[in-house]
């Protein structure tokens, strides 16, 4: 009979799960046969295996908008211009020099000719003219890019190692943006198959110091040194990304020696690797990078759409006391939407206090009490209800949103959280189908508000929280045209000056970068932008 | 008591391991019932200003927004003084200790009041997604009993079709599309689990739809759906509800697998698997957050397993005769 066979077939999974050894063991042993079983034999020491939490779609440097892409990327594609990983000065990479012209419209690149793509082709201003019209094409889907090259009106070949860049109006990024361009091999893409889908998005092409060479689906990426790179060759002569989701795993691995570089949580950081046995196998390295954590108010909300009621969810959250428990203290309470290190930045605003009185109060003063006595705020009939929108790819994230629904119920508002996938996650934001959402951004070295803030960003754009202010609007516009530093420096201070009244974002924390890296290199150096696995040196098995 | 379930439940009785399966299952049962008396953050009675307080029943306006536990006065506190949401960041992953019985987690959580309000996620998902897909089974297998011919040979295939597909898989992709809440859970675990039911049931109204009690009730002018639930199916459902005990373990362990996976309920409801999953990755020093939930998962199961065991054997009178 049917039943009786369920029944042993349970009896068997619950002996061999539960009895024979205590169940969190089989689960440990479990996650790591599934990641270690197909280890290879023999390892070799000029390999670097580098550990990703999450894998990439596709290493199309124009279309990808992923950071695990684009820090792919940087070893197999190069651009124009490159900015030096200490002074961040903007120094030549594929063009050998630059001239601009006294009217800052005209940007003319000279570029190197010995350059080669991988597959042995030239490099030639061919590839970069393709690329710039790539980019603008309607048809790529490029939104993030796109922003940033709408005032470049043409780029022409004037000889095959002579490009030029020609902007409507002046703008003070625009020499960074020429020579930041990502640039893919013409005689690749341009084949006459969908951008968007091309088969090359998967098999980069480029003329950086490694090469594509592997990439199995869910488990590694493999690049290999380029035999015709242009400049001095890296001593690691493979890498190999691993793709390991799970965090407490990828430590496991990194402690036996399975990986070298990792990305450390910050409970690992403090409670796991802190140890004098796996400082003498490990060097830790803990940097700033431009970067903000924040809780987005969808201001298309009724409930969000004024500014005191944002103030008052800001004061609700006690950022400092849940940096110093969930995040062990790593990391700063941010009040703008500018690095906390970068000029720009105004360091005269406090961060809204905790504060839950003053909240209650603002929120009175905003027409929110508690009218018919159910313990839950309204005004004219709505309920002071909505829904916090969160990924299951961060842990934090969860953990921030149970802390907050407990506090706002104490005031009266009632929040739900919802848990996405991150593909689901993303689209919902896409769709602007959210009330609150917690995310990240990671900003660039010389920073633009214009694609997060700019009303023009609302529909389509990165502008998702609907933040819409004239005067901000006219500062971003004045400051895109304002080539002096002071001048510009003190239209962003007011800028972030009108960010922190209006709190569309609560801005939480910028967070230092924690890695661990085998000691087996050396040479290993933190510089301002962070790590570089070309200079490293091998030195150990 | 006589008759079948008389002598059923005296040959149960015997079975001691069954007894004691019996037994862990009432005790969670009342575990889960009484969650709110056992774990709570509100005193049972406050006695303040000679005035008698039940804030754990009726909710007071004067201790609106008032943290209970500051109060001046007498207070009696359930066992365990805390809800399953309240979190304290100055207890964070703090061991077993008379302040938390069963220590804190990585928010400073009582673990504790989780697992208990856990039991009721764990009971309420075995129970209705079970409910659901026994009485899917029982339509669809008495269907395709009593008429068979045509209609048994349809659904039969039908059953053989969906029993292709893989369960959890199925699941999963369901939960992607229709988003994940515990609803959707119990749901997609009705709808998918019926199979075996609708089997058995079927197998069960072949053997008795030609009994002699049938075939006087069809010639008395007995309605088909009269025959099915009055005669028929009270005869048949011994072997539906040994079937649907395994059921009900094999949920819980679905519902702690999905939730692990992080697809099964929302934060901060508080599910065995969820917590478990949490607790990945304070393992190597954080005991009591992987072996409290993975413990209470396996009495659970197993308790719900040898009871199935025990009902199966003291209903099967072919063991007997």
């Amino acid at each position: 009979m049917n039943y009786r066979q369920n029944k042993k077939y349970y009896l068997k999974v619950v002996l061999t799960q539960f009895c024979s050894v205590p169940y969190y063991m089989v689960m440990v042993a479990l996650l790591f046969c599934f990641s270690c079983s197909r280890f290879e034999s023999v390892r070799d020491s000029h390999t670097l295996y580098v550990h990703l939490s999450a894998e990439p779609g596709h290493l199309n440097p124009i279309t990808s908008t992923e950071a695990i892409a684009s820090s792919i990327n940087t070893y197999i594609y190069e651009t124009l211009l490159d900015r030096d990983y200490d002074t961040l000065e903007l120094k030549p990479l594929l063009a050998s020099h630059w001239e601009i012209s006294p009217d800052k419209l005209h940007y003319r690149f000279y570029l190197k000719k010995n350059i080669r793509w991988s597959d042995g082709k030239p490099f030639t201003a061919d590839d970069i003219v393709y690329s710039f019209h790539v980019i603008k094409d309607p048809e790529v889907a490029n939104a993030p890019l796109k922003v940033y090259y709408i005032d470049v009106v043409s780029v022409k070949k004037i000889s095959p190692y002579i490009v030029e860049f020609t902007y409507s109006r002046p703008y003070f990024l625009a020499l960074e943006i020429c020579g930041s361009i990502p640039v893919v091999p013409k005689h690749i893409f341009d084949d006459g198959t969908d951008f968007n889908t091309h088969k090359n998005n998967r098999h980069p092409i480029g003329t950086g110091p490694y090469i594509f060479s592997k990439w199995e689906t869910g488990k590694r990426i493999e690049l290999e040194l380029n035999p015709l790179y242009w400049g001095n060759k890296p001593d690691i002569k493979k890498v190999i990304y691993k793709v390991i989701p799970e965090p407490s795993v990828a430590l496991q691995m990194l402690k036996k020696g399975e990986i070298d570089v990792m990305s450390l949580r910050p409970i690992q950081w403090v409670r796991q690797t802190d140890s004098k046995h796996f400082k003498e196998a490990f060097y830790r390295f803990t940097y700033y990078q431009p970067y903000y954590s924040y809780i987005g108010w969808n201001a298309k909300n009724l409930l969000f759409n004024d500014k005191n009621v944002r103030k008052a969810l800001t004061m609700l959250i006690n950022r400092q006391a849940i940096l110093d428990s969930l995040l062990f203290g790593l990391g700063m309470v941010v009040t703008g939407p500018f690095y906390i290190y970068d000029k720009y930045y105004n360091h005269d605003i406090q961060p809204l206090p905790y504060d839950p009185v003053k909240a209650k109060e603002l929120l009175k003063n905003a027409g929110w009490v508690d009218s018919d006595g159910d313990g839950i705020l309204d005004r004219g009939g709505t309920k002071f209800s909505f829904t916090f929108t969160i990924t299951s790819a961060s842990k934090f994230a969860e953990r921030l949103a149970t802390i907050l629904k407990e506090d706002f119920a104490k005031v009266g508002i009632q929040m739900d959280i919802n848990r996405y996938e991150w593909a689901v996650f993303v689209n919902k934001i896409d769709k602007r189908d959210f009330d609150a959402v917690t995310l990240g951004w990671s900003l660039s070295w010389e920073g633009d508000p214009y694609q997060l803030w700019h009303s023009s960003e609302v529909k389509a754009g990165s502008n998702f929280c609907y933040f819409i202010n004239r005067e901000a609007d006219e500062i971003i516009e004045k400051a895109r045209k304002e080539f002096d530093v002071n001048k510009r420096i003190a239209l962003y201070r007011r800028f972030h000056e009108i960010i922190h009244d209006e709190q569309p974002y609560t801005f939480l924390y910028c967070t230092p970068a924690l890695v661990a890296v085998s000691k087996r290199f050396s040479n290993v150096i933190v510089h301002k932008r962070g790590l570089n696995y070309v200079e490293w040196k091998v030195t150990g098995n | 008591m006589t008759g079948y379930w008389g002598t059923a439940w005296k040959r149960f009785k015997h079975n001691k391991v069954a007894v004691a399966g019996l037994f862990i299952v009432l005790f969670l049962f009342l575990i889960a019932l009484c969650a709110p008396l056992i774990a709570n953050n509100k005193p049972y009675i406050i006695i303040k200003n000679k005035a008698l307080y039940f804030p754990i029943i009726i909710d007071y306006k004067q201790f609106e927004g008032v943290d209970l536990k500051k109060i001046d006065g007498y207070k009696l506190f359930p066992p365990i003084p805390y809800s399953y949401s309240e979190y304290d960041l100055n207890a964070i992953v703090v061991p077993p200790s008379s302040r938390h019985l069963l220590g804190t987690d990585e928010q400073g959580r009582d673990l504790a009041a989780r697992m208990i309000y856990g039991t009721r996620v764990s009971i309420f998902v075995g129970f209705v997604a079970v409910f659901i897909y026994v009485t899917i089974g029982i339509i669809i297998g008495a269907l395709a009993g009593f008429y068979g011919g045509w209609v048994d040979i349809i659904i039969s295939r039908i059953i053989e079709i969906v029993m292709c597909f893989p369960t959890f898989f199925l699941i999963l992709t369901i939960l992607a599309l229709w988003g994940q809440s515990l609803l959707n859970v119990m749901i997609v675990i009705g709808i998918t689990g019926w199979t075996g039911i609708a089997r058995i049931v079927r197998g069960e109204f072949f053997k008795l739809r030609e009994q002699d009690f049938v075939v006087a009730s069809r010639a008395l002018g007995s309605k088909d759906w009269w025959i099915i639930f009055k005669h028929i199916l009270p005869n048949a459902m011994a072997p539906v509800m040994v079937s649907a005990t395994f059921g009900i373990a094999s949920t819980i362990l679905i519902e702690s697998s999905l939730s692990f996976l992080g697809f099964g309920v929302q934060p901060p409801t508080p599910s065995w698997g969820d917590i478990l999953s949490q607790s990945r990755d304070f393992i190597d020093f954080a005991w009591w957050l992987t072996l409290i939930p993975g413990f209470a998962i396996f009495i659970t199961i197993t308790s719900y397993n040898v009871l199935g065991e025990g009902l199966q054997d003291a209903i099967d009178p072919k063991q007997y005769y």
